[in-house]
């Protein structure tokens, strides 16, 4: 990976670049005016130092004060210009980066919401999170400060070298001599530097992700008293940090003084030979002050070329990054011609199959595994297993139906399968006689509400998560969903009841409250087919059955499907299916299942303590 | 304002007691950085002596009648010169017979007009002169134009004027003696750059170093005391504001040592420095820097408010952005399933575009500082140099300061067009500090006062009329009265908020009664060291927490355990066979979230865990809640055996694996409704038989 990426590095940089163009062309007419904003500047910055050093002479040879206070009028002038310039270039080319910033930013977020889980599966948040920020930031620097530094610089070295050549001949050689240095320097430390700091971002990873495990885990720690054992191991992180830190200051702390110390050298070669030719008289005191003060000019742009080079090179990186997500093409997407209504009807699922897509980076480590486990495994592992087989089985229109199923038998996928989280193959999954893949998801979701095994609720108050589904939803709507999610005696418990923040800055829910948020936010969309994928397992059974019986009287009339541990769960169901490693083994109601399906009768006889030693 | 003051002042005070135990190296800093400044300040200044003295070298040629006269006069009130100072001038310049040589300089020392009053008055030549010694290099220039030259021994004169007339080899064999101070002053030049390399390399790598080790302590210390609170506060105080204050905030900290404290420091010095040379070179041009100073001082007091304000509004912007971009992208598949994108974008673009108008009001308000005080610095240099043209007419001014001048200006003005930024990191700096130091003011903790240690522990428990509230005027046990023989399993049932859960957490202390107490073998929980009651009293949790690192040392969790105890501890717990059969059996490493275990195998590690800890009492928390029926069949026969040797509390849902336990008690609005067998409470008629009934009920009527 590296080594390829490495080829082709200076051309990819174009192409990734190449994809600010459209950003770069709404902001064409800020970029000019700033850049002609920033040449007058450089033209000022030039030309001042030459009316100092005239001034010098003349009071170096016929000192008079009048003809001196016009030339520093002059000066002052031109220091005027070259303010009004600054504020010009900095107004339209670092606004013009920001506003690029912006709308990157906008098509990054909007390119989000369109991809789905196979996407987030393969992507950690704060991976997406650095490329909204981190390599938002470095574009931004590479289209405002960088591009800035780079024109600024060329400009004024391209002017000031010539003028020093010109003036001073072959000294201006000796006196830029050590300039190139500081560039090479900038860009070799740069190298040397990157792999370093690499190293600190993730040491520094290792610290917050000790303390998050820390204190997710603290009851664990607490209860088997191992305090000392997670700070000593936070120590020697801490320590770890503290030293790859120093072997950054290493370098980073040589750069400055070390590119100070050759600026040095040339005001130092300016002295020697500079001195000599003004002894000799070969050149004039006041020459002499100007090109002090053209090497001090001079200084910036060496200074700032390595710089230029690594944030533009970090600026492509960057790009790349943004350009990966922003060219990502959505695996599951809704067919040209696709329905926007939304379907009514019986739930249908014809032969339905599901294997979850092979990943490329899954593949890789698939393949690094298997060279280490027995070849004859690699045949089989190098294609992920069936999850669902020919699975078949219809929910009527308003029928609760529930499906039963050990751990890992493919009873989410399923549940996954008909919002389309999951994409099924086309023609197995219909609902209401249509093929869910000739609807658009949109059309398709509306008419469904889910409550997922892992919910999600927003750091914001109950109530808004709850009318994230219906924001425009009734208070009187909103309480019957608060009612028949059993959410109601949980109120009490929160400090502001309905309008308590949760999550990240509000209170720390359990496992049953978020349960029940989530299933009163699933109500209120008041959706033809509400899927409960073990919404309840954090409550005991009393509670399940009680919020079960609000449900399914609420919902007279439309399809309920759900996925339940708890025999007592589904005998409330009008009918179940038994799925065992992805197939179905049993179909029908709870009598017939506890006759024909040896898993639920299994599941029931565990459950109901052995029959015969109830009476004893 | 005031009060914002003063904390401020409080959080810097702290901070710095930080520093206390890195003295040494402090000053070591303080040294490195002085040094450095020092050194820096001294390079215009040999730029200044060696263009003066060397390159310019000129002399003035006065009359050494007149110095006479003034040397002997009575009425010396109303000549230039008093007679000591002349007698002075006729010490230090070089006689050339009638004539007296001494640089300009020397004059400027007794009085700023007295070299235009002499060339007024006649008795200082109105040309400058150079000076040198004979030598058979310059032999030949001396007998082809010996009218050129003035003699005195082997010193030679010669008029500046005439001088330039030669040419530039002749000239260069004249002034061999400059030439070689040249080269001993550039000697200089370079001996000062090294000292600036050397010292800013050792001051930048010092406090980096005491940068880093301030870090380390105060990460260690804010873990640890957050570690040592109860955990009702831990559960109220969300865990992701924790890591920021652990992480992010302390890295702002050592950007406020390393960053912000040295420069100001060095800028301190720098300006100081600066100041102090200026004032020693012309003290007229001082004043006249030290007055372009003022606006920009105006600037400052005027712009400061509007830019810390700007910060502010960009950084709560930014996190604005960042809190709903994180959020959503976790909750993308909730968002897409209630097809809330089109709404979502929406609110993104707002507070994207929040941020963007705050970005740039920030930038406009940059966009105008920084210029105006570059433009300040250009018109107080040249103002300086117009001043100077004054002072060159009358001959008070030599070339080498006024190049010093421009140059100190600009290193004067340098500091001062970046305090924004150092103003904007010392701002978010100060308030992680304070973020910091009020997390480490709050305190909750259980105490840990006991003293009689524990030494074998039989397991009889105790609860005498415990009360408990987590919210006060919500009690959730309310006089609970019981006691459970060692070596007995004891199943607690009853609805959700009844308080099972509450008894767990009070047995380990994780919170304390309210009223009452437990006794653990006749002893107050209270009263036994709080680590030691931790290992005798152990729960497996409804939420299984697995750390990073692999599935066998998520076993052990520290206990020097063989592997061979670690496989029999998940053999009991049933867990060795699926961990057998994982990639890298034992060595597994568990993922993110645990997202490579089931929920079921997450439990049985969790039970392994327990068994290889082999606590006295243990605590079965709704722990078969994840676990599919059929495995949690096969748990029980592990924990059968288990259950044999200890005093076991189970907390379950389920009446399967509530039916071995020697006495059931039924928990009902914070106290004890009924206890007895599963038969006896059944016979009693009363809540347990109802709910049995309601989970049961189907099948009742079925069979």
């Amino acid at each position: 990976m590296p080594k390829s990426s490495k080829n082709t590095s200076s051309g990819s940089y174009h192409r990734e670049l190449g994809a600010l163009k459209p950003y770069f062309a709404r902001y064409w007419p800020a970029y000019a005016l700033g850049l002609f904003f920033l040449i007058l500047t450089d033209f000022g910055q030039i030309v001042i130092p030459r009316i100092v050093g005239a001034a010098v002479d003349i009071i170096a040879t016929q000192p008079n004060a009048k003809v001196v206070g016009q030339r520093m009028l002059w000066v002052v002038g031109l220091a005027l210009l070259v303010a009004l310039g600054r504020y010009g270039w900095r107004n339209f080319i670092i606004g013009s980066a920001r506003r690029i910033e912006n709308d990157l930013r906008r098509d990054y977020y909007n390119k989000l919401t369109t991809l789905g889980p196979s996407f987030y599966g393969q992507h950690k948040v704060g991976d997406l999170m650095a490329r909204a920020t981190n390599d938002l930031h470095s574009i931004r620097m590479a289209t405002g400060m960088a591009l800035i530094a780079l024109v600024d610089g060329v400009f004024m070295s391209l002017v000031i070298i010539l003028a020093l050549f010109i003036n001073y001949g072959s000294l201006a050689i000796l006196l830029i001599l050590p300039l190139p240095l500081i560039t090479a320097m900038a860009l070799f430390l740069g190298k040397l530097i990157g792999p370093i700091f690499k190293k600190v971002q993730e040491r520094f990873a290792r610290i917050s992700e000790h303390v998050q495990e820390t204190l997710a885990g603290i009851r664990v720690i607490k209860s088997f008293a191992k305090e000392e054992r997670s700070l000593q191991s936070f120590g020697t992180i801490n320590t770890e940090y503290g030293k790859a830190n120093m072997e950054m200051v290493r370098f980073w702390g040589m750069l400055f003084p070390a590119m100070s110390f050759i600026a040095g050298l040339s005001t130092l070669s300016l002295l020697f030979f500079g001195g000599r030719n003004v002894i000799d008289g070969r050149l004039s005191p006041g020459e002499f002050v100007t090109a002090l003060a053209y090497l001090g000019m001079l200084l910036w742009p060496a200074m700032g070329a390595g710089w230029v080079v690594n944030m533009m090179q970090r600026g492509a990186a960057s790009m790349k990054r943004i350009n990966e997500v922003l060219r990502q093409e959505p695996t599951i997407t809704d067919a040209p011609q696709a329905s926007n209504t939304p379907p009514k009807g019986s739930i249908q699922f014809k032969n339905t199959s599901y294997r979850y897509p092979l990943v490329p980076e899954r593949a890789t480590e698939e393949t690094t595994k298997n060279q280490r486990s027995s070849s004859s495994k690699l045949a089989q592992d190098s294609l992920p297993p069936r999850i669902l087989q020919d699975v078949n089985f219809t929910v009527e229109q308003g029928e609760n139906f529930g499906i039963l199923g050990p751990t890992g038998s493919g009873k989410s996928t399923l549940m996954k399968l008909i919002p389309r989280l999951l994409d099924p193959p086309e023609n197995s999954l219909l609902i209401g006689q249509e093929d869910i893949r000739t609807l658009r998801r949109n059309a398709l979701r509306r008419s469904i509400a889910m409550v997922p095994q892992d919910i999600f609720l927003f750091s914001e108050t109950i109530r808004e998560n709850i009318l994230f589904s219906k924001p425009q939803a009734t208070s009187e709507e909103l309480e019957q969903a608060v009612d028949a999610a059993g959410l109601r005696a949980d109120l009490p418990f929160f400090p502001q009841g309905l309008e308590t923040q949760v999550g990240e800055k509000g209170v720390t829910l359990s496992g049953g409250q978020k349960q029940r948020i989530a299933i009163a936010r699933a109500l209120i969309a008041n959706p033809e087919i509400l899927l409960l994928d073990d919404a309840l397992s954090a409550v005991d059974a009393e509670t399940e059955e009680r919020i079960l019986e609000n449900i399914f009287t609420l919902r007279t009339g439309r399809t309920t499907v759900m996925v339940s541990h708890r025999v007592s769960a589904l005998a409330r169901c009008q009918r179940s299916v038994v799925l065992e490693e992805g197939r179905i083994t049993a179909t029908g109601t709870h009598e017939e299942l506890l006759k024909n399906s040896p898993f639920y009768a299994n599941v029931a006889r565990l459950q109901s303590l052995e029959e015969g030693m109830d009476h004893a | 304002m005031h009060k914002k003051i003063q904390r401020s002042t409080t959080v810097l005070g702290r901070l710095l007691s930080y520093l206390s135990p890195y003295r040494t190296m402090v000053a070591l800093t303080l040294v490195a950085l002085l040094l450095a400044t020092a050194a820096e300040l001294t390079l215009p200044v040999v730029i200044k002596r060696t263009l003066d003295e060397h390159v310019l070298n000129s002399q003035l040629r006065l009359e050494v009648s007149t110095l006479k006269e003034f040397l002997n006069s009575s009425t010396f009130e109303e000549q230039p010169l008093s007679p000591q100072e002349a007698q002075a001038l006729l010490q230090d310049g070089e006689l050339f017979g009638s004539s007296l040589f001494l640089p300009p300089s020397r004059l400027l020392e007794i009085g700023g007009e007295l070299a235009q009053q002499g060339r007024e008055e006649g008795w200082i030549d109105a040309m400058n002169w150079h000076l040198f010694t004979s030598s058979p290099e310059t032999a030949a220039i001396e007998e082809s134009q010996p009218q050129l030259f003035l003699s005195q021994g082997d010193r030679r004169a010669i008029l500046s004027s005439e001088l330039s007339k030669l040419p530039p080899e002749v000239r260069r064999q004249l002034r061999q003696e400059d030439l070689s101070w040249l080269s001993k002053a550039s000697l200089l030049y370079l001996g000062l750059l090294a000292t600036v390399l050397i010292f800013t390399f050792a001051q930048v790598y010092a406090a980096s170093w005491i940068g880093q080790r301030v870090m380390a302590d105060l990460r260690q210390g804010l873990l640890g005391h957050v570690m040592g609170q109860s955990l009702s506060y831990l559960g109220r105080t969300p865990v992701g504001s924790l890591v920021s204050r652990v992480a992010n905030d302390v890295e702002t900290i050592n950007e406020f040592f390393t960053n912000v404290t040295v420069s100001f420091l060095r800028d301190g010095a720098v300006m100081i420095g600066v100041v102090t040379v200026l004032f020693a070179l012309d003290s007229r041009l001082a004043l006249v820097a030290l007055i372009a100073l003022i606006p920009a001082l105006f600037l400052i007091v005027f712009f400061r408010s509007r830019m810390l304000e700007s910060f502010r509004k960009v950084r709560e912007r930014v996190s604005a952005v960042n809190t709903y971009l994180s959020e959503r992208i976790s909750g993308m598949a909730t968002l897409q399933l209630f097809t809330a994108q089109k709404r979502s974008r929406q609110e993104f673009q707002e507070k994207s575009d929040d941020l963007l108008d705050a970005e740039l009001g920030q930038m406009r308000i940059m966009a105008v500082f920084r210029p105006i005080i570059d433009l300040i610095s250009s018109t107080a240099v040249a103002l300086i140099i117009w001043y100077a043209a004054g002072l060159g007419e009358r001959n008070v001014i030599t070339l080498g300061v006024l190049i010093a001048f421009v140059e100190l200006l600009q290193k004067f003005f340098q500091p001062v067009s970046d305090i924004a930024e150092k103003f904007n990191i010392l701002q978010s700096a100060m308030a992680g500090g304070e973020r910091i130091f009020k997390l480490m003011d709050e305190s909750e903790k259980i105490p840990d006062e006991g003293t009689h240690p524990l030494t074998t522990v039989q397991g009889n428990l105790q609860f005498e009329s415990v009360h408990f509230s987590y919210v006060p005027g919500e009690p959730v046990l309310k006089g609970l009265n019981f006691s459970i023989p060692a070596g007995s399993t004891v199943a607690i049932v009853g609805a959700t908020g009844s308080g099972k859960t509450t008894i767990a957490n009070l047995l380990t202390r994780l919170w304390d009664p309210s009223q009452g107490r437990i006794l653990l073998d006749g002893k107050d929980l209270t009263t036994l060291p709080l680590s030691q009651l931790r290992q005798a009293i152990q729960p497996v949790q409804q939420d299984v927490f697995l750390f990073a690192g692999t599935i066998a040392e998520n076993i052990a969790l520290g206990l020097p355990l063989d592997d061979q105890a670690i496989q029999n501890a998940a053999r009991l717990a049933r867990a060795h066979e699926f961990i057998q059969s994982l990639p890298q059996g034992y060595a597994t490493p568990v993922a993110e979230n645990a997202s490579n275990l089931s929920a079921g195998q997450r439990q049985l590690i969790a039970f392994a865990r327990i068994i290889a800890h082999d606590p006295a009492l243990i605590i079965l928390d709704e722990a078969t809640a994840n676990v599919d029926t059929a495995t949690e069949h096969l748990l029980q026969e592990g924990l059968e055996t288990l259950l044999e040797h200890r005093t076991a509390l189970v907390i379950a849902h389920r009446l399967s694996t509530i039916r071995q336990a020697n006495l059931i008690m039924v928990l009902g609005h914070g106290q004890v409704v009924e206890s007895g067998t599963h038969e006896e409470l059944m016979a009693l008629n009363g809540s347990y038989r109802r709910l049995y009934e309601i989970q049961f009920a189907e099948e009742e009527t079925t069979s």
